[in-house]
């Protein structure tokens, strides 16, 4: 954390804070960085304290010969470590998050599905999306993928319509792609949001999560945050269990290796799922309802599948 | 012992006389720790910058772009692009007709002001960087042409006071008619940043402020050059670009014409 701090004082957006709200998420390496370092500390501490983890290692003959089970005790010092992190990792992802500058509230981010074809262009001007029921929203987030108008560029505007009715007054307008505008209103519900070029030639894909409805309701960042903690185990029990399956053959050394790449690389190098929700926490994003957990299954897969290989390729010893 | 003893306290001596003579400066600690940090840390600022634009807001990009200038303090033309980008943006949030003006107003003054910062590190590109900042206020009233009301003077007064600053740092005329010829290579890293909205909005600036160039007959031939760079990037292909390719001045936009 201290690490962190010194970097952070190295590099703050100084003028960020003035310029809006989301300027907190280009916090999010402050907030990585000592989640990398509690990670790391907790995996190594467990490799170097279980023998099985490594062949050859001191003890592990006499670990081999007492502790029965698939993984020799494997599974339960990685699950040891993963408790350790979690202890570790909370402070980090609730107070210094906050400290950091992450919202107060939590506001779960609804992606809408659009239509078969999501282009708004003059041959199709009108879009509508269905809007899951009892969903009370304040704000929509639009950010559609541009195409090259046919002749002259003129600016896009859209008006946006919930169940027929003008959402705003405000101007809603795409020259570019990528290009985020919010469109911020009372909290409400309503069945369908349609979308309508009122002019303009730039053609406007609306495909993915173009078009996100932000609810009304909030969390608190402590739950975001806790949120966080769990998400910030899947890359240290990854990490862990192929580095169990390589000391099945490898030596210490070499399983340290594989553990500290891994770990930077789901980290640090955000390969994992827990760069984007350390971005969403600071962006005053749900956790709990967005993709961040979803994302977690693949690298939970590939863990259990690395600790089944394991238990495959351990040979039982002489007793 | 007693020797071992001696030498630390010579040691010691020596750091307490080192430290005495020329006191430690916190801006020399902090430039030889960024030698570190700044290897370590540009690739993933840069490809956080990057996400930001794509998943991010104004705001979140405008912090991320200040962590990478905070890391090359003298790339006094990243500073100009990120300025830019951020004043020009338009805002994440749709506002009404009404209060688009202060929006603007707002990001225009955040802008400046890092502009401002970025004089600090800007070396002998400092008369640039204020040519840059001259130029700003006049785009951003291109785009929102009831900012003009809000500023003090209007735009030209703050065009203005940037150029008397860059004259009494290179005092030439030519200072207050060079600006007007630097907005090419100013769109174009705007166009390699992916804005073509802020590099058009400086186009169409440009053009504008080519009445100011003294020589009339050059003055001519710029707009025109402008004028067919513009016309090209809004889309229309008919326009021929052999004069543009055949001038060394509109060299940086050639990759954005193909």
């Amino acid at each position: 954390m201290l690490l962190a701090w010194s970097l952070q004082a190295l590099s703050r957006p100084q003028l960020g804070a003035l310029a809006g709200d989301g300027a907190a998420a280009a916090g999010s390496p402050w907030l990585v960085l000592p989640l990398f370092v509690a990670a790391i500390a907790c995996a190594v501490a467990a490799v170097r304290f279980w023998p099985v983890f490594a062949a050859r290692a001191d003890g592990a003959d006499w670990v081999h010969r007492l502790q029965r089970g698939p993984w020799r005790g494997c599974g339960a010092a990685i699950a040891a470590a993963l408790l350790a992190q979690v202890v570790l990792s909370l402070p980090i992802t609730t107070l210094l998050a906050r400290a950091i500058g992450a919202p107060g509230l939590a506001h779960a981010h609804v992606a809408l599905a659009g239509p078969d074809v999501p282009l708004l262009d003059e041959r199709g001007p009108r879009m509508r999306f269905d809007v899951p029921p009892g969903l009370t929203f304040d704000e929509v987030q639009l950010r559609p993928i541009a195409s090259l108008p046919a002749g002259p560029l003129r600016t896009s505007r859209l008006r946006v319509l919930a169940d027929g009715e003008s959402m705003t007054d405000a101007e809603v307008a795409f020259e570019q792609s990528q290009q985020l505008v919010r469109v911020r209103c009372a909290a409400r519900t309503c069945h369908h949001l349609d979308l309508v070029l009122a002019e303009g030639n730039v053609p406007l894909y609306f495909a993915g999560d173009s078009v996100v409805l932000i609810a009304a309701g909030g969390h608190s960042t402590i739950w975001n945050g806790v949120a966080l903690a769990v998400i910030a185990l899947v890359p240290t029990f990854v990490a862990l269990s192929i580095a169990c399956l390589c000391g099945v053959a490898a030596a210490l050394a070499t399983v340290l290796t594989v553990l500290a790449s891994l770990l930077f690389v789901q980290t640090i190098g955000e390969a994992g799922p827990l760069a984007g929700a350390a971005r969403g926490l600071l962006r005053g994003e749900w956790l709990g309802a967005g993709p961040h957990f979803p994302a977690c299954f693949p690298f939970l897969a590939a863990g259990a599948l690395a600790m089944i290989l394991t238990m495959v390729s351990r040979r039982n010893p002489r007793r | 012992m007693n020797t071992r003893l001696v030498r630390a306290a010579g040691a010691a001596a020596c750091f307490a006389g080192a430290g005495f003579l020329l006191p430690p400066d916190a801006a020399v600690a902090r430039e030889v720790a960024a030698w570190f940090v700044r290897p370590v840390a540009l690739p993933f600022a840069w490809k956080d910058q990057q996400a930001a634009q794509k998943r991010g807001d104004t705001a979140e990009a405008f912090a991320r772009a200040q962590q990478i200038l905070d890391l090359l303090p003298a790339w006094t033309d990243g500073y100009a692009v990120f300025a830019y980008r951020f004043a020009l943006d338009g805002g994440s949030l749709a506002v009404s007709y009404a209060e688009r003006a202060s929006a603007a107003l707002q990001r225009l003054r955040i802008a400046l002001a890092w502009l401002e910062a970025g004089r600090n590190h800007a070396g002998r590109r400092e008369v640039e960087l204020l040519q840059t900042m001259a130029f700003l206020p006049e785009v951003a009233v291109t785009q929102e042409p009831r900012l003009a009301e809000l500023l003090p003077g209007g735009a030209v007064a703050l065009t203005d006071a940037y150029l008397a600053q860059a004259e009494v740092i290179h005092p030439s005329p030519a200072v207050r008619e060079q600006y007007i010829f630097l907005q090419p290579e100013r769109a174009a890293a705007l166009l390699a940043a992916g804005d073509r909205r802020a590099a058009l909005l400086v186009l169409d600036t440009a053009i504008s402020r080519s009445a100011e160039v003294r020589d009339r007959e050059l003055a001519t031939e710029w707009r025109t050059r402008l004028d067919e760079v513009r016309r090209w990037l809004r889309g229309d292909t008919s326009v021929d670009l052999t004069a543009v390719r055949a001038d060394p001045r509109m060299h940086d936009l050639l990759p954005h014409l193909r």
